[in-house]
């Protein structure tokens, strides 16, 4: 119950998102642009650029050593344009890297997330660029500051007795109460946690899209956006180097972002519910090969 | 991509949308570019130097802020305004006014040679371009309220002109994605949608 997928920063999630810069033009001319850094080192990996987005469940706080309920691996192919989100269940079991085998989401308070990003480097056998987190309150904060974001809800969620959501079906601006309560939902959905996980990747190309539809309209709003990335997210970016993603990102249509949740299959480990992860070695050598889902 | 503008003939027009990301052709072009800008001068050696062109409209403005702008924010914000002004009517003087020869000089002021190569070839009027005009020249730059070290500018110039014997007109818009680095601002990218017009 305390685990709340804390969500991703929106921004920075797009930010991640992207990174194909030309966007919509005739002329895509411009290189691969990258940023950030897991390991201090400044890499375009011909063409292609993954940012890991992480969610703690700290409900104050961004702290390092929290689990990490939200997980997921943002890819973008900057010669095709296209990219993926691959969203990680929190409870899959897998290898943490000199640490043995745990939830993935246990990950980040072993080793916070630089420990994340190996996980997901030693699972997929991608390295991700760069990393960013938020966590619980940052999640409200940054759509506070953002604005309400546009979402397309299937079917009514309503779960007053866990995430508190009263969501009505249809196209819906959310703001930061009704955004918090759509992305922690997971027990009134049949596929619990793992519909969960695949909605926070919706709801990052909401984010996207949002980004786009501000920039369009007043490119300089971009500059909001940063700061509140800045201010309420964690990320080892340095602010010149966000920038130039917002702007990539800016560029990136949501429609060509692919978001896929890992398979899974339930299980036990000892008294421990759990998932295992199963036949998703394609999917991350596709990813790996193409940065698209 | 100069040579699509086709000027002239009136059934064809096409927009044009180029993006260019600078910024990721060189992580070091600010150095190359770094102290260029505002102390070189800068006049247009060309006929159209002597007609009236359409005066400036540039608006400038904190951005990115949520509440009151503090005092130092503010100086900082005010101190940039007259560079980030010059850039853009250098650039755009640059494209639309000055000879081919002397555009790309200007260009590779504010951004590394492909970005530069780039704008000249998507912004602007055709090289050959004669007794060119603008009707319209105005542009909204917000400035990043916490350091006034990034800007994103729209610019807008209506422009007139002749290419041989036909006479051509064209609107251009732009999204222009400024840093501020040791003291100079610089283009790290762009986004540019130009149409002909009647």
């Amino acid at each position: 119950m305390r685990r709340y997928v804390a969500l991703l920063s929106a921004f920075v999630a797009l930010v991640a998102t992207t990174l194909p810069l030309l966007g919509r033009g005739a002329q895509s001319a411009a290189s691969s642009v990258v940023v950030g850094k897991v390991d201090g080192s400044f890499q375009p990996k011909k063409g292609k650029i993954f940012v890991l987005v992480i969610g703690n469940d700290a409900r104050a706080g961004n702290p390092d050593r929290a689990l990490a309920d939200a997980i997921h691996l943002v890819g973008i192919n900057t010669t095709t344009m296209k990219g993926g989100i691959l969203n990680f269940p929190r409870d899959s079991w897998v290898t943490i890297p000199g640490s043995g085998s745990a939830r993935i989401n246990e990950a980040l308070i072993r080793g916070g997330p630089a420990l994340v990003a190996d996980t997901v480097r030693s699972l997929t056998g991608i390295r991700p660029d760069l990393w960013v987190m938020v966590g619980f309150e940052d999640f409200q904060d940054i759509i506070k500051d953002l604005g309400p974001v546009t979402m397309d809800i299937e079917r009514p969620i309503q779960d007053p007795y866990g995430s508190g959501a009263n969501l009505k079906a249809g196209r819906q601006p959310l703001g930061a109460t009704k955004a918090l309560a759509f992305v922690r939902t997971r027990k009134v959905f049949s596929g619990g946690d793992v519909t969960r996980t695949t909605n926070h990747g919706r709801f990052l190309i909401a984010l996207l899209r949002k980004l786009r539809g501000d920039v369009d309209a007043k490119p300089a709003s971009l500059l909001k956006w940063l700061a509140a990335t800045r201010e309420h997210a964690r990320l080892n970016v340095s602010s010149d180097e966000l920038y130039r993603l917002g702007v990539l990102a800016s560029q990136v249509k949501p429609g060509d972002i692919g978001n896929v949740t890992v398979p899974v299959r339930l299980g036990m480990v000892g008294s421990a519910s759990v998932v295992f992860i199963q036949n998703a070695a394609p999917i991350y050598k596709r990813f790996r090969t193409t940065a698209t889902l | 991509m100069r040579g699509m503008l086709t000027v002239g003939r009136n059934k064809v027009r096409r927009a044009l949308v180029a993006l260019a990301l600078a910024a990721a052709l060189a992580g070091c072009e600010a150095q190359g570019s770094a102290g260029a800008g505002e102390g070189a001068g800068f006049r247009i050696s060309s006929p159209e130097a002597s007609i009236p062109q359409a005066k400036w409209k540039i608006t400038v403005h904190p951005s990115g802020n949520s509440g009151k702008l503090g005092k130092i924010r503010a100086k900082r914000i005010r101190a940039q305004r007259p560079t980030t002004r010059k850039l853009i009517r250098r650039v755009y003087d640059g494209v639309f006014l000055a000879p081919p020869a002397q555009r790309r000089d200007v260009l590779q002021r504010y951004f590394n040679g492909r970005a530069a190569a780039k704008f000249a070839d998507t912004a602007g009027v055709p090289d050959r371009a004669t007794e060119v005009t603008t009707t319209v020249r105005k542009a909204d730059v917000g400035i990043d309220a916490a350091g006034a070290r990034r800007a994103a500018a729209v610019v807008v110039v209506r422009a007139h002109g002749r290419l041989g014997p036909r006479s051509f007109g064209l609107l251009h818009r732009a999204t222009l994605w400024l840093e501020r680095s040791k003291g100079s601002w610089n283009v790290i990218a762009f986004e540019v949608r130009q149409r002909p017009i009647k």
